[in-house]
Parts: C-alpha cells; structure tokens; sequence
C-alpha cells in the first residue's frame, strides 16, 4: 500500500511543480506588465518635465526675466573683456595613459554598458 | 422458481425492476451520445468558427506606437519634442438623443453642435473622435460633463514646440496624424517617423496580456534625432536685432540669415513676422513658408560684388581702370541714376565703385563685360538654380534669358534690378568671397541619429566646390572690407573685428509692372571676422519708412547680430592675442 502511494505522489509531483511554475510565470507576468505600464508612465511624465525645462530655459524668456523682473541690462560692448589666454594654460603635456585602476573601471563600465536594456 | 429467484439476486437490488434498470441505462446512453454529438458539434462542424472567437477573444493583436524622432539645436537643446496629450472620443451607439448630447458636449470642446454632429456621423458606431489632442482643462471639462460610456479619453502623443515662435519658419510643424506638414517636419518626415511595432499576446480573463506569451511580430522603431546647425542662442539674438530694426522702421517685414561660411551650416534663420508652431493654425499660412528660402527680391547693390567679380575674373577690367562717375548717365535712351551716394567729382576704379555703390559705374562695367558673360558669372555663383539647401520649397531665383534683356537690363541687372534672388542664394554666394572663391552647401541639418544614439546621415556633409578665382575672391573682400571702413557700410563696423560687407537698396517691384514708389528694400550681407571668416550674416529689411538705405537700416542690425554672436562663439577681438598674458582687453580699448 505505501509503495502504491509513494508512487502516486511521484507521478502527480511534476505536474504539481508544473502548475506551481505556471502560476509563478503568470505571477512575474503580471509583475512586468504592472513595472512596464510603470516605466509608460514616467516616461510620459519625463518627456512632459522635459518640455517644461526646455520652455523655461527659452533665451527670449530669461531675457524677459532678467530685463523686467531683475532689472538686469545687456552689457555694454565696453563691459566686455576678452581675456587673453596665459602661455602657462596652454602648455599642456600629451595625455597621460590610463593607469590600472581607470582601466578596470573602464572594462566594468563597459559590462555594464553592454549588459543594459537594450534601446526600443 | 429457483433459478428465477437467484436471477433476481445477481442483477437488479430488491424493488428496482429490470425494465426501470433498463431504462435509466438507455437515458444514460442517450445522454451520453448528446454530449458525443455535441462535442462533435463544438470540436468539427463548428470548430473553425469557434477557434477565431477563441482567438479573438484570449490572443491579443497589439500595436505599440513608436515616438516620432525629437530635434536639437547644434548643443543638444531640445526644439522639437513629444508630449502626450488626451484626445476626445465619442461612442454613437451609447448617444441616446444625438442632438442633446451635441448641445451639452459642444461648448466644452469649442465645436458648434452641428460640427459634433458631424464628427459622430464620420465615425463607425462604436467609435468617433471629437476633438484630438487636447489642453487638460478641456479634459477635466469633459469628465466633468459625467456622460458616461457616450465620451471618453485616450492618451495620444503630440509634437510640442518649447521655443514657441523661435525658428517656426525653419522647424515648420506636423499635423494631428505626426505627419510633418511644414519645415524641416516635412523635409525629414521620413527620418523622424516612427514604425509602428505589432505583436501577440495572451490575454487573461479581465483582458490583461499575458506578458509570459508574449511574441513580437514587427519590433517597434522610434524616430530618428535630428540634430541641427541650428543653434537656439544666436537665432534669439537674430529674430531679436531683426525684430527692433522691423519695428524701429516701421518695415513690413525682415529676414536674417547667419551661417558658417565654411561648413554651410545654418547657425540662423529669422523671418518676421513669424508664428508659433505649436497654434500654427491660428497664423495665416502666407507665414508658414520660410521666406529666406522660398521669396525672391532684387538684391540691389549687393549684386555689384558679383559684377566686380566677373568683371576682374574675365579680364575685361583692371583693379586700376577708372570709370567717369557724373551722377546719371544714359543708356538705350533710360537714365540710371545713384542711388546711395551723390555724385563723384572724380574718376572711380572697380573697388570704388564697390566702395561708393555707384550705379553708374556699375553699369560701364556691366557694359564692358557683355550680357553672355555676365550671365555666365551669375549662374556659377549659383542664382537661378536652388542652393539644394535641406528644406522644403526653396526657390531657384529669376534669371531671364540674355535674349530678353532688353534696353538697360544689362546695366540695370549690374546694380541687382532686374533679377530675383533668394536671400539664401545671396548669402552662400557672397560668403564665397569670404573663403577664397570656394562656396559652400547650405544645410540645416548636420547629423541624423537613430534611437540608440548612432550617427546614420550626414547631409552637409558635401565638400565646397570653387565659383570664382582665389585671387578675385580676396581681392572682392577687400573691396568689402573698404565699404565697412570708409564707404556706404560703416554702420556696419565693429569694434575688435574686421568687418566686410556691402550695402543694398533696391526699390520694390510693382504688382503691375516698374517699381513701386517710396518702396524699398534695404539689405546688408557681410563677413566677420574678414580675415578669419567665422559668420556669414545677411540681413534683409522690406519697405522700411523712414530712412531706407541699406547702410542706415540693415548694416546696424547686422553688427548687432555679428557682436552678440561673435562673443558668444567665444571668437576674441582680433587685438587680443593668444599668450599676451599682460593685460585685459574689451572691445571697447581696441582700434577701430
């Protein structure tokens, strides 16, 4: 008798282990869908803020701005300098090569790089 | 009696008889052989029928919607853009009294009853758009109408423009459909469109899709990025010095164009007036074309430097030939006059000419250089033909045929009457001048990028092509530099840089033929630095009151332009020398 019911539970174990993957797929299926209705959402949401910034940051705004609210004026040619460029700023010595740390830092940037979510 | 009894025993229990056994068998029988039949019914006779509500009803077929492809200036700052949006949809077949629902729905959504009507008529019975791409206010006002199933909401995605009016001519505008209708939308219409993707899911009881069974059957694209030679600062300063100059002379209009004569790339465009892209169907669409590109006007004494030009190139005038200059002179019975200088007591050389923008020297030289020739210089600094600049409707100018220059043309065309131009066409040829003898492709867009960031076009990428002799480009450019410093430009000079340029009054051709009296158009095309060319600047003003010459109304705007632009280039005034650590130089402590 326990022979015959250790059989039986072996045989009906894979499709309990099947119905119990299904149901955890179907679980994690929900879980994406909700993260991806998500990621719509803000990416909605970014693209409003960026267009938002981009109107704020109009040149013809900021001057309205600095001209009305700050009472700020354009400069007048003679308030305006150029600096010559000191000699000791452009003596620059060639590039220096990456040492061992930058380049590990590099091949693991790069992994992650190459790991990320591919663009739509 | 025996065997009866014991027959009973084995088959039926005690008080059931065979017969009602029998017929409970044969009622299971047939029961069983309705579930056959219908099993039958439902897996054969009906089973394709069946199978495609199935799928209909479990398989999901989704669109998924690309993003129509953004647009940036020169440094990455965003001038066209996406924003989702809530469009307005009506359900007919949920509508009880059409004409009720058209009376309560109209005033929230700005339509006319019988204008929501009509939409409901254009649409299937489940589903009719109202209005499309609405403001939240609209949207909140439609909630608030409480209508139920009859109206609702859907999210939609629609171009925003966050510069609002700043290069509307140049960035143009796409309909409700993302198509692009005007400008570079149009031109690129292509690049920037997305690909709509496709793919099949399972979905659940509720409808939700089933992610686990997801198949994609055509991958979603979005848009490629534009990136342009545009660049968001200098227009500003642009459509700003134009916009005080069209208001200062009470002009019409105005057009400014800036541009690296080097590369052709377009680094502004200002037409006035203009009109904002994002209620683009509030302007008149007279407004909508880029009229830098898609007008023509006479340039007036700005086409003398090609005169000069052809005239040094073919021979037929030397730099130290001198030509009377009496004020007027007469030729094939028509006066030409002066138009920007009185008369000169002396003889003029060609560079004088240039200098003083005589007209009567300009017409000897024309004389001398004949009408093949002339044209011939004409059609290689490239008028009469399109620049092939990367927008659409451009204009090829109006160059007759030598065989219908009749009486003055010759002279007149010498002096730029007579002849359309497009400002374009003027600028590209005059900022050859400026490098050599070598002109440039015009383009508004540098680099096409697709959505992972990976160049995939270049369009300006075109190598500049030779107009004229090195030696006669340098020597126009000093003819230039001379109408800044001491000639009809010199409102045109700006402090710390060479500046060359030439003046331009033309009067305004009439509706009916001749000129138009009292109308001008007053134009300025310069280079800056002359040395070391960085801009190429053409400002033009139409019918300005007031005062009209070129010098007095377009050469200021262009220093304006020239000043702010050069500083924010970061280009130092020519008297600032790299490695001079000793001192502090501004604009205002140079030589003139």
């Amino acid at each position: 008798m326990t022979a015959v019911l250790t059989i039986a539970a072996l045989a009906v174990l894979p499709f309990l282990a099947y119905v119990a993957a299904v149901s955890t797929a179907a679980h994690i299926g929900y879980h994406i869908l909700q993260l991806t209705q998500d990621v719509t959402v803000l990416e909605t949401e970014h693209e409003r803020l960026q267009a938002i910034a981009s109107s704020l940051r109009a040149p013809d705004r900021i001057e309205r701005l600095a001209t009305t609210r700050l009472g700020l004026q354009a400069p007048r040619a003679d308030q305006i300098a150029a600096l010559p460029i000191a000699p000791t700023a452009l003596r620059h010595g060639p590039p220096r090569a990456p040492g061992f740390w930058e380049r590990l830092g590099e091949y693991f940037h790069r992994s992650e790089a190459a790991a990320a979510e591919p663009p739509r | 009696m025996i065997p009866r009894a014991r027959r009973r025993d084995s088959g039926t229990p005690p008080g059931v008889s065979r017969g009602r056994t029998t017929a409970l068998f044969c009622a299971w029988i047939i029961v069983l052989a309705l579930l056959v039949l219908r099993m039958i019914d439902l897996q054969v006779v009906r089973a394709g029928v069946l199978q495609r509500l199935a799928i209909r009803q479990q398989l999901g077929l989704l669109k998924l919607p690309g993003r129509r492809g953004t647009v940036v200036d020169r440094m990455g700052r965003p001038l066209i853009m996406n924003v989702e949006v809530d469009s307005v949809y009506a359900v007919p077949r949920a509508i009880g009294d059409p004409d009720a629902f058209a009376r309560e729905v109209s005033p929230v959504v700005h339509l006319t009853p019988s204008e929501v009507q009509a939409r409901l008529r254009r649409g299937g019975p489940y589903f009719a758009w109202l209005v499309r791409r609405q403001p939240p206010s609209v949207v909140g006002a439609v909630a608030g109408l409480r209508l139920g199933d009859a109206i609702g909401t859907l999210p939609e995605s629609r171009r925003a423009y966050p510069a609002g009016s700043l290069a509307a001519s140049v960035l143009g505008f796409a309909g409700v459909d993302d198509a692009g209708l005007e400008g570079l939308e149009l031109r690129y219409d292509g690049a920037l469109r997305a690909t709509e993707g496709v793919e099949v899911a399972d979905r659940d009881a509720v409808g939700r899709e089933l992610v686990q069974t997801q198949r994609i059957l055509t991958p979603v694209h979005d848009g490629n990025t534009l990136v342009l030679t545009l660049d968001e600062v200098i227009q500003h300063i642009a459509e700003r010095e134009l916009g005080r100059a069209v208001q200062d002379a009470r002009a019409r209009d105005g057009m400014a164009i800036v541009m690296d004569p080097h590369t052709g790339g377009i680094l502004a465009v200002a037409t006035l007036p203009s009109f904002d892209s994002n209620q683009y169907q509030d302007a008149p669409p007279a407004l909508w074309k880029n009229r830098a590109i898609a007008d023509v006007y006479e340039p007036g004494s700005t086409f003398k430097l090609f005169l000069a030009a052809a005239a040094l190139s073919s021979g037929v005038v030397a730099p130290e030939d001198r030509f009377p200059d009496p004020g007027q002179i007469r030729i094939n019975g028509f006066t030409i006059h002066d138009a920007e200088r009185p008369t000169h007591t002396s003889l003029l050389t060609l560079a004088e000419i240039v200098k003083y923008s005589s007209n009567v020297g300009a017409a000897q030289v024309a004389t001398r250089l004949g009408k093949v020739r002339f044209q011939q210089y004409i059609w290689q600094f490239g008028f009469g033909s399109p620049t092939g600049i990367d927008l659409p409707g451009e204009a090829a100018g109006i160059i007759r045929p030598v065989t219908q220059w009749l009486g003055p043309s010759l002279q007149n065309i010498a002096f730029g009457q007579g002849i359309s131009v497009t400002p374009l066409q003027l600028l590209v040829a005059a900022s050859a001048l400026g490098t050599h003898g070598l002109a440039v492709q015009p383009h508004v867009v540098a680099v096409i990028r697709d959505a992972a960031g990976h160049t995939i076009d270049t369009p300006g990428n075109v190598s500049p092509h030779r107009v004229i002799e090195r030696e006669v480009a340098d020597r126009i450019l000093g003819m230039m530099r001379e109408v800044v410093r001491d000639g009809t430009g010199t409102k045109a000079q700006l402090d710390g840089y060479t500046v060359a340029g030439k003046t331009g009054t033309a009067q305004r051709p009439g509706p009916r033929g001749g000129y138009e009296p009292g109308a001008y158009v007053s134009s300025f095309v310069g280079i800056v630095p002359a040395e070391a060319p960085r801009l190429a600047i053409l400002v033009v003003v139409d019918r300005p009151r007031g005062m009209y010459f070129g010098g007095d109304v377009a050469a200021p705007v262009f220093r304006e332009i020239a000043r702010q632009a050069l500083w924010y280039l970061r280009v130092p005034p020519q008297d600032v020398r790299v490695g001079d650590a000793g001192g502090r130089v501004g604009p205002g402590d140079v030589r003139r």
